[in-house]
């Protein structure tokens, strides 16, 4: 057992959505190492690709190549994922509107899923910026 | 992610296996127009093998139910896993889709 100990996995991706399909090969890795089940798994992996994907859609004017930064850290309570990205100032959290999920299939609108699921499915989900870098910190408690 | 489709009666049933993300949404969303688009307006997901769906997948089926209430077609899913139950639960999905806990029931409901 690791008690009282915090461990920390990083790694970058780059500003290309065939990117997600490594997140969740890393993913495996952690989940092995750090002992997730597969629910845990499944949800943060969902959790990061929707951040992630907003990030390599949204958050670019340029065509040039860019690194997404991601840092894993997990103490016995719980797992702190933190996403660094040099895109444009863009708080997308607080800009998204909020998507209402009792409306008939006819009134339902096609956007704003990804935030609504990351919201739900993660413990804490923070926005802020950092110089000239957006951070996104994602909280699931074990 | 694979996609393997077949018609049994007047319905086109499509097997996703894999994972259905932001990497490959567009591959099962053209499948799908396409079918539609050649008058196939019963469709049934068997969802058996899939076991991922991010928000990008959500949309396609969102997509694809829209289209096919538009033309008094019928679109429903079956054998939906756990985790993809939950992520149907926390969307408003599971009481906008047709979900069958298996392809054969599924059958019998969209051949009605």
């Amino acid at each position: 057992m690791r008690k009282n100990s915090v461990e920390s996995h990083q790694f970058e991706i780059e500003n290309q959505l065939a990117e997600i399909s490594r997140i969740a090969v890393m993913l495996d890795a952690f989940a092995v190492y750090w002992r997730w089940t597969e629910k845990f798994k499944h949800d943060v992996n969902l959790a990061v690709e929707e951040v992630v994907s907003n990030i390599i859609m949204y958050a670019y004017t340029d065509t040039l190549e860019h690194h997404i930064k991601l840092n894993f850290e997990q103490d016995e309570t719980r797992l702190q994922i933190t996403i660094r990205d040099d895109g444009k100032h863009y708080d997308w959290l607080q800009n998204n509107k909020k998507v209402d999920v009792n409306v008939p299939v006819e009134e339902r609108e096609i956007g704003g899923l990804g935030i609504h699921l990351l919201k739900n499915i993660m413990d804490e989900v923070n926005y802020r910026r950092e110089e000239n870098l957006n951070v996104v910190t994602l909280i699931k408690k074990i | 992610m694979e996609i393997a489709s077949y018609k049994k009666d007047k319905v086109m049933v499509v097997d996703v296996k894999g994972r259905l993300d932001t990497t490959n949404y567009n591959s099962l969303e053209n499948e799908l127009f396409t079918m539609i688009d050649k008058g196939n307006l019963q469709i049934l997901i068997d969802c058996k093998s899939l076991n991922y769906v991010s928000s990008s997948g959500l949309r396609v089926f969102l997509v694809a139910l829209k289209k096919l209430k538009a033309l008094n077609g019928k679109f429903a899913l079956s054998n939906l896993q756990d985790n993809i139950k939950e992520i149907f639960e926390i969307s408003g999905f599971i009481t906008i889709f047709d979900i069958y806990s298996t392809a054969d029931e599924a059958l019998i409901a969209l051949s009605n």
